[in-house]
This record gives C-alpha cells, sequence and structure tokens, in this order.
C-alpha cells in the first residue's frame, strides 16, 4: 500500500499532465507512417535498400517503452525512429547519414531537418521525430541487432553496436513481469481518462484502419516513476552547458532499481537512490558507469556520457536535491506540495496538474466523497481510493460544513 | 492526550489529513453536551495571502483572537450531528476532512467540499449584508 496516497495522486495528475493522449498518439503512428511512404517514394534514395517482406522502419527510444513525455513548456515531444538498411560493403560513415538526410528532404508538414551526429532530427510544430539509420547484422542475428552510425562534422565516423529493439523488450517484459501494483493501473487509467491533453492536431492524422506501429501503451510503477524523474531532469539541464545523461540509461536503471512497495512516491525515491548509488561508485573509481543493453553487451547505452567527474558530480546531486525536495513536499500542504511539482517539474505543467486536482473536487456530490483513514487522520478521495486503501478506510460520514453566521458565530453587527 | 477540567473534556491529537501534520484540539462540554468545539493548534489556521481572517470558509469566527476560531463541521439545520456520535467517529473525520479542503482553498481559493446554504464565511456574509 502506498505510504503516500494523496502525495502519489497529485504525482499522478502531474505525470498524466506530462504524456501523449491517445488522440496524440494516434497523430504519432501516422507520423511513423508518413516516414515508410517518404522513405520508400519512387524518389527516395534509400528507396532501393528498404524494399523488404518486413517492416524495417519502426518506433524506437521512450515511445516504445511507453515513457514519451513533453519537453519544456512548449508541448513538444521528441520521438524516435529506426531506419535499418542493409548499408553496402563500400560505403564509409557517412553516407548512410548523408543519404538519409537527402531521403527526408521534402516530408510532410516538417520546418526544418538538422543532420546531427547519430540521427537526422526533424522539426515539427510539436515534435521532433530523430531519425536513426541502421545496418543489421546478417543472419543469424538476434532480432534487430546491427551497428548504427557515429558521424561527426569533424573527425573520423565509426559504427556503434546497438539494439534499441531488444532493449524495448526486456525493458517492456521486466514491467510487464511485474504487473500491477496495488490498483495502480486502474488509477492511472482513470486519471489519463480524465487528465487527457491533445496538444496535436488530431484531424492531420490518418484516420484508416491499419495495423498499429507504436507498440501499446506501457503503464506501470517504473514507466510514470521513470517520466517524472525525466521531466525533472530535462529541466535541470536545460540551462546548463553539461550534457545530460541518456534516457535510455536512466530507463534501465529505473527497471534496475526494483518496484517499491510504497507506491510512486517510493518508487522515484528508489529510482532516485539507485542513481545515487551508480554514481558515487563511478566517482570513487573514476570510471564509469558502463551500463549495458541487457540483450546485446556490446550496446553501450550511455557510451557517450558521462565524460568527466564534474557529469558524475551533478547527477548526483540532482537526484539528492530530488529527494529532498520530495521529502519536504510530503510533509508539506497540498499548497507547498505543487509549489514544489512547479520547482521540480515545470511551473506550467504544475499549474495544469492543480487545475485538474480542482477540478476533480469540484466534481463531487454535495456529500462526503471521502474515505478516512482512522489511524492517521488521512483523508483519501473516495474515486482515487486503491482496493488496499479501501480496505482500510471508512466512509467520512455525510455533513455539510456550515456558512459560520449560526448562533454564536461573531460578526461585527453583533 | 485527553484531559477533564470542570466540565469540560479536552483532547490534543496529531492528524494527518493530507500530507502535512496538524496538532488539532477538540474541546466537548459533557455536562451541557454541546457539539465539539475544534481548533487547530500546530499550524494554526491562516489567511490566504493578502487575504483577511473572516474570509476563511466554514469558521464558528472569533474576531478577537481569529485563529482560536473553530470549525464549523456540519450542519445544524440539517440534524447531521447529535450528542450520541462519538467523536472519534464524526468530529475527527470532519475536522480532518475540513483541513483537506481548508489545504484546497489555500490552492484554489474556492471551498470544495460540501457546504449547506448560504455564505461560506462572515466575510462574504458580511459583504452581502452591505
Amino acid at each position: 500500500m502506498s505510504k503516500d496516497p494523496n502525495f502519489d495522486d497529485f504525482l499522478l495528475d502531474v505525470a498524466t499532465s506530462l504524456e501523449l493522449s491517445d488522440n496524440d498518439r494516434r497523430l504519432v503512428e501516422s507520423r511513423y507512417r508518413e516516414l515508410k511512404a517518404h522513405l520508400e517514394r519512387p524518389s527516395s534514395p534509400l528507396k532501393d535498400y528498404l524494399v523488404d517482406s518486413e517492416s524495417r522502419i519502426y518506433a524506437q527510444g521512450s515511445i516504445s517503452i511507453g515513457a514519451t513525455i513533453v519537453s519544456g513548456d512548449d508541448d513538444r515531444f521528441d520521438l524516435d525512429a529506426m531506419v535499418e538498411i542493409n548499408v553496402p560493403a563500400g560505403w564509409d560513415n557517412d553516407r548512410a547519414l548523408d543519404l538519409l538526410y537527402d531521403a527526408l528532404q521534402g516530408f510532410p508538414n516538417v520546418r526544418e531537418i538538422e543532420r546531427c551526429t547519430r540521427c537526422i532530427q526533424m522539426r515539427f510544430a510539436t515534435m521532433h521525430l530523430d531519425v536513426t539509420i541502421m545496418d543489421p547484422y546478417t543472419a543469424p542475428r538476434n532480432e534487430r541487432e546491427g551497428e548504427i552510425f557515429h558521424s561527426p562534422d569533424q573527425g573520423q565516423g565509426y559504427r556503434v553496436a546497438a539494439n534499441p529493439f531488444g532493449f524495448a523488450v526486456w525493458f517492456r517484459g521486466n514491467v510487464e513481469e511485474r504487473g500491477d501494483s496495488n490498483g495502480f493501473l486502474k488509477n492511472l487509467s482513470d486519471r489519463r481518462i480524465a487528465n487527457a491533453v491533445d496538444r496535436l492536431d488530431i484531424r492531420a492524422a490518418e484516420q484508416d484502419d491499419l495495423p498499429p506501429i507504436l507498440p501499446v501503451r506501457l503503464d506501470s510503477l517504473e514507466v510514470v516513476a521513470l517520466k517524472l524523474v525525466k521531466r525533472y531532469l530535462n529541466l535541470r539541464y536545460e540551462n546548463r552547458k553539461l550534457k545530460k545523461p541518456p534516457s535510455v540509461y536512466v530507463s534501465k536503471l529505473a527497471i534496475t532499481c526494483g518496484r517499491s512497495r510504497e507506491g510512486l512516491a517510493g518508487q522515484i525515491r528508489a529510482l532516485a537512490s539507485h542513481i545515487i548509488g551508480q554514481m558515487d561508485l563511478a566517482l570513487s573509481e573514476n570510471t564509469g558507469p558502463d551500463e549495458r543493453n541487457p540483450v546485446f553487451f556490446l550496446d553501450r547505452l550511455n557510451d557517450r556520457w558521462p565524460a568527466t567527474q564534474d557529469d558524475r558530480r551533478t547527477l548526483r546531486q540532482d537526484m539528492v536535491d530530488l529527494l529532498e525536495a520530495m521529502e519536504r513536499a510530503r510533509k508539506g500542504t497540498i499548497q507547498e506540495i505543487f509549489a514544489t511539482f512547479g520547482e521540480l517539474f515545470g511551473e506550467t505543467i504544475s499549474r495544469k496538474a492543480a487545475l485538474r486536482l480542482r477540478d476533480r473536487e469540484a466534481g463531487g456530490s454535495n456529500t462526503s466523497p471521502n474515505r478516512f483513514l482512522k489511524e492517521t487522520g488521512t483523508v483519501v478521495s473516495a474515486a482515487t481510493a486503491t482496493p488496499a486503501i479501501a480496505k482500510v478506510s471508512r466512509p467520512v460520514p455525510e455533513h455539510r460544513f456550515h456558512g459560520g453566521m449560526i448562533g454564536g458565530a461573531k460578526t461585527k453587527g453583533d | 492526550m485527553l484531559q477533564v477540567k470542570y466540565d469540560l473534556c479536552i483532547w490534543m491529537g496529531t492528524v494527518t489529513p493530507v500530507q502535512a501534520q496538524y496538532r488539532i484540539c477538540v474541546i466537548w462540554d459533557f455536562i451541557r453536551q454541546t457539539p465539539p468545539y475544534v481548533t487547530l493548534i500546530d499550524p494554526e489556521i491562516a489567511p490566504r495571502e493578502e487575504g483577511n481572517w473572516e474570509d476563511i470558509p466554514h469558521l464558528w469566527f472569533t474576531e478577537e483572537a481569529p485563529q482560536n476560531s473553530g470549525l464549523c463541521l456540519f450542519d445544524p439545520e440539517g440534524k447531521e450531528w447529535d450528542r450520541t456520535m462519538l467523536i472519534a467517529d464524526y468530529t475527527i473525520p470532519w475536522a480532518c476532512e475540513w483541513i483537506k479542503y481548508y489545504e484546497l482553498w489555500h490552492l484554489t481559493g474556492e471551498w470544495l467540499g460540501p457546504s449547506a446554504k448560504g455564505p461560506e464565511s462572515v466575510g462574504a456574509a458580511r459583504r452581502q449584508a452591505v
């Protein structure tokens, strides 16, 4: 049972304010379809390499593990796609990305296309889509194993072993195996329905009935905690010159930190503490961490981070600050909690979450929609009480607070 | 902590209605069997930033020492309370619920809990009367 049912409830409002709505997901899906059609069009320089019986273009990164969140305060999502082509032996390590860059020109509704070191980034009004190219290993290989290209503006390019698809399968398998946690999934699902914000224009999405490209949503304590920690890190690193730890690295730790028995806040504590442990070890040894893809040892999840002790110290301190702020908020009033959420997750998101709480509470009946835990004197909204809470609590007896003008109230006129 | 002084039964204890802890005091006149009088001791009640004491909703408002005002927990005309009701089963849950809505009021400026008809605060009543 959650140690802090109300605090977890407020965190859930923040988390569901950060994620893709179902409608947003449909638009994202249509972007992936457009990507496939665009790269396979007759004039595409990559078309001859993409013809295959199975799709060689697929979603990767946060969308494949259900951890996509909005970036900054501008309601933008960052998404990733992988394109597999059998790279001819004569190509140098820049050519595949160069051709992908050319092939993506003219993509519908794109505002800007940038060639990055390992991907091509397409910038749309409300999303960025990073497209990476992979040269798959020849068969027999584990599913989707191959090499991506590191192709900097200056200096020598090289290949990097990778299997993000396998990582996503590993991540999802772990989450699914652990199952639900005391009714958390139902609460999350209810809250998502209540809080869904369509940030993207669904009218632009395809409405046809094609097989899905995106994996189904993945929900669990671990994923929601990961979303919140990622959001916190995004804001922390926004104005820093230091490089942010890779999202996939933090994602792996979100699983290896284990499942907390103390609800969502407990899961965030578990992840933050796990990261602190990793940084302490790396700081003492002045090397690492060297986190590998659990299904493909050659795939180093954080191969370009950390570069210095400063990187390690900074992440460690961020996690210490997160733990301290969470602890402070956990003992605070609702107003203090949302003020702390503003510091941790951004003012706009915190305000949205507070509004949703307000709407939910205002939508109750004019009787007592709460349950009461006698041991602590805690009041939990009946609508969001998990079965475990319901079991140890009882309804607050019906009543109405009075207006304060009954006999005995002293007014200036008395 | 329970004390019996003269004809008053006084209980002081700590509750955690939402996340913050409050020390509250319940005073019950067991001779006259009037409704229990509940106040917040630590932290005391406080108005919203730049607000007035008299605008705190649902209080037995005490002008001279507003921080000692009691919580208005039920509608006397609605027959929601009678002297057979155990303080632990009715007054304390209602007081904790009051604190929850009081915290939400501090956040939003609105009282989101169940309210009897009429003005929510002495301040509102005074403005209505003008």
